[in-house]
């Protein structure tokens, strides 16, 4: 087959083209150079607050529970103010009432049990928890595993006994009430020991290496189908309260106090720790005086 | 071939040339398909991949902020061997910086760079909206890489941001031998195909060439045939050559059909001829 010089000619061409698609293609290929795209981030506009406001919390979980479950409720709190709500972490319950009493925060996520035992004209309960039942209780539990021999509190004899910090209701409970109600004393207990949080209590009883323990209800919940049993309940007791101190910004009090009554009929409070994600009431201090008479000074 | 045919576009060339022509640019425009969507894969999987790996480093990061809340660490300390670790269990990490809400470098795998003020505003959309990001970039210092920016923080409380560069040469290495792994396929393929093409297209145009090489042992004038195929295919010259046929036998009927009428007037005038003469040879008898 003789070729002619057209087809010479276009073969040549398509050759020519071919090799210059190739090297771009090859650089195109080859360049994978792509920036940031902020375009849709810009957008977002940030908003501007009048001032911080710090929010102290008892350490009753590890400090990354609490910013998960508490982190939430400041964002939600300085969304519908002006303010912005942080959190100040602390390492102890004490630490946190310190913050409080030394005017560091405006408000603190308290326990009731140190709440009624640092009760005094500088602190003053301004809301507290409804449970899911709406009702401004809470209970503390006691738990096991699932299939442990442990049915009633009478079978903690000779049993060792995981409990939360003792400035919590919940490490006090069994002690102080329910032993006594079962002819049971602390020497009847082989081991009793305090974790810093509830967490922690749940965390031993599942490993085994205590057979029972003491946690707030909702915490029982949230392992209730993960191999935690409730062997039994105590009686309610007044939620959690929020305090303030004489210190607090009256201002930044109310429009905190305002925002958490409102929030009962948020859905977007789901993501809240499971204790304040049914909403709050208005709290006083009387409503823990039944709580102090019901915890005798010493054991 | 014929020789009448040799320096124009046979129609076994304008197969080749056309439909290898279109099986060269569907090959072509296959294998860059293939080419970006194998590259966009490489990229997506390269950037998730750094993008977890960062997901991964905040948590510690961001306990070390907490833990500097609740008791008094030497937080630069603690994140400084903090990411020097990180850099040392993975080889394709070119840095880690950690970035405070006041866009200084509170940690760095290069320690010479802690403390420096950073404003970039990519730092502080990202460290503002919360949202983790990332890019493909070239920097003089450590080449080609993919930088992530991760906020670091939980819900709406932000501590900073941490940006990790991991090197993009390995990707960029697999995106080359890609290329030509799939040039060469290519250009293997579309010389195959026009291989088979070629033996096809002989196959396809033999009996025409055939009946060709016949017609050319015909008596035909060769200039009046050549000017006839200028520029045509075998098929059109065929077809020329068909229509100086049916000329030349349409010439041939109408020159039969003029002699025939010239025998018949010609026989008519032998018959008058051979009537006068009788005719005459009758008067010629009868006078006698």
């Amino acid at each position: 087959m003789r070729i002619s010089k057209k087809t010479i000619g276009f073969v040549f061409i398509a050759l020519a083209v071919f090799t210059a698609a190739a090297f771009l293609l090859y650089f195109e290929v080859t360049d994978i150079s792509r920036n940031f795209e902020l375009s849709a981030l810009k957008n977002q506009s940030v908003k501007k607050y009048q001032d911080t406001v710090y929010i102290g919390v008892v350490s009753r979980f590890t400090p990354e529970k609490i910013y998960e479950g508490y982190q939430p409720i400041m964002d939600y709190l300085s969304e519908k103010s002006n303010y912005l709500f942080e959190l100040k972490l602390s390492s102890s319950y004490r630490q946190t009432l310190r913050q409080l009493n030394q005017g560091k925060v405006t408000a603190a996520f308290f326990g009731s049990y140190i709440f009624i035992k640092e009760m005094n004209g500088n602190l003053k309960a301004v809301l507290k928890p409804l449970d899911e039942n709406g009702k401004p209780f809470f209970r503390s539990a006691l738990i096991v595993k699932e299939n442990s021999d442990i049915y009633t509190v009478k079978n903690l004899a000779g049993k060792r006994v995981a409990l939360p910090s003792p400035m919590a209701f919940s490490g006090n409970w069994l002690q102080k009430i329910e032993l006594k109600k079962f002819g049971l004393s602390d020497s009847s207990l082989k081991e009793i020991k305090h974790f810093n949080y509830h967490n922690s209590v749940v965390r031993q009883v599942l490993m085994g290496n205590f057979d029972a323990g003491v946690v707030k209800d909702r915490v029982a919940k949230e392992f209730a189908e993960k191999g935690i049993r409730v062997v039994a309940y105590s009686e309610p007791i007044p939620g959690s309260p929020i305090v303030i101190s004489r210190k607090s910004d009256k201002a930044k009090v109310n429009a905190l106090v305002k925002i958490l009554l409102a929030s009962k009929n948020d859905k977007s409070v789901k993501d809240w720790d499971p204790e304040f994600s049914f909403g709050f009431v208005k709290a006083k201090n009387e409503d823990y005086l039944g709580l102090k008479k019901m915890i005798p000074e010493r054991n | 071939m014929s020789p009448l045919l040799k320096s124009h576009f046979a129609l076994r060339t304008r197969i080749l040339l056309f439909t290898g022509s279109v099986i060269t640019v569907i090959m072509i425009v296959s294998s860059a398909a293939i080419l970006f969507s194998w590259r966009a894969l490489m990229l997506e999987n390269a950037v998730r991949s750094a993008e977890d790996i960062t997901k991964a480093f905040a948590i510690p990061a961001i306990k070390e902020f907490i833990r500097n809340e609740t008791s008094n660490i030497l937080i630069e300390e603690e994140l400084g061997s903090l990411v020097n670790k990180y850099k040392s269990e993975d080889s394709h990490i070119k840095f880690i910086k950690i970035v405070n809400n006041e866009n200084k470098i509170i940690a760095h795998t290069d320690w010479r760079k802690v403390n420096f003020i950073e404003i970039d505003s990519s730092d502080i959309i990202i460290n503002k909206t919360g949202k983790l990001i990332s890019a493909v970039l070239s920097k003089s210092e450590y080449g080609e890489i993919i930088e992530t920016v991760c906020p670091l923080h939980i819900a709406g409380k932000k501590w900073g941001v941490m940006k990790v560069g991991f090197s993009a040469e390995s990707l960029q290495a697999k995106l080359k031998d890609l290329y030509f792994m799939l040039f060469f396929s290519t250009i293997f393929v579309i010389l195959g195909a026009l291989t088979v093409l070629y033996f096809i297209s002989a196959r396809l145009t033999k009996a025409l060439s055939e009946l060709i090489e016949i017609l050319e042992h015909l008596d035909f004038d060769v200039d009046q045939a050549k000017s006839a195929v200028e520029g045509k295919n075998e098929a059109q010259f065929l077809f020329a050559k068909f229509e100086e046929m049916r000329s030349r036998l349409r010439r041939s009927k109408e020159e039969l059909i003029n002699a025939q009428k010239q025998i018949y007037q010609a026989e008519k005038l032998a018959s008058i001829g051979r009537l006068a003469s009788g005719v005459a040879q009758l008067t010629k008898l009868t006078t006698r």
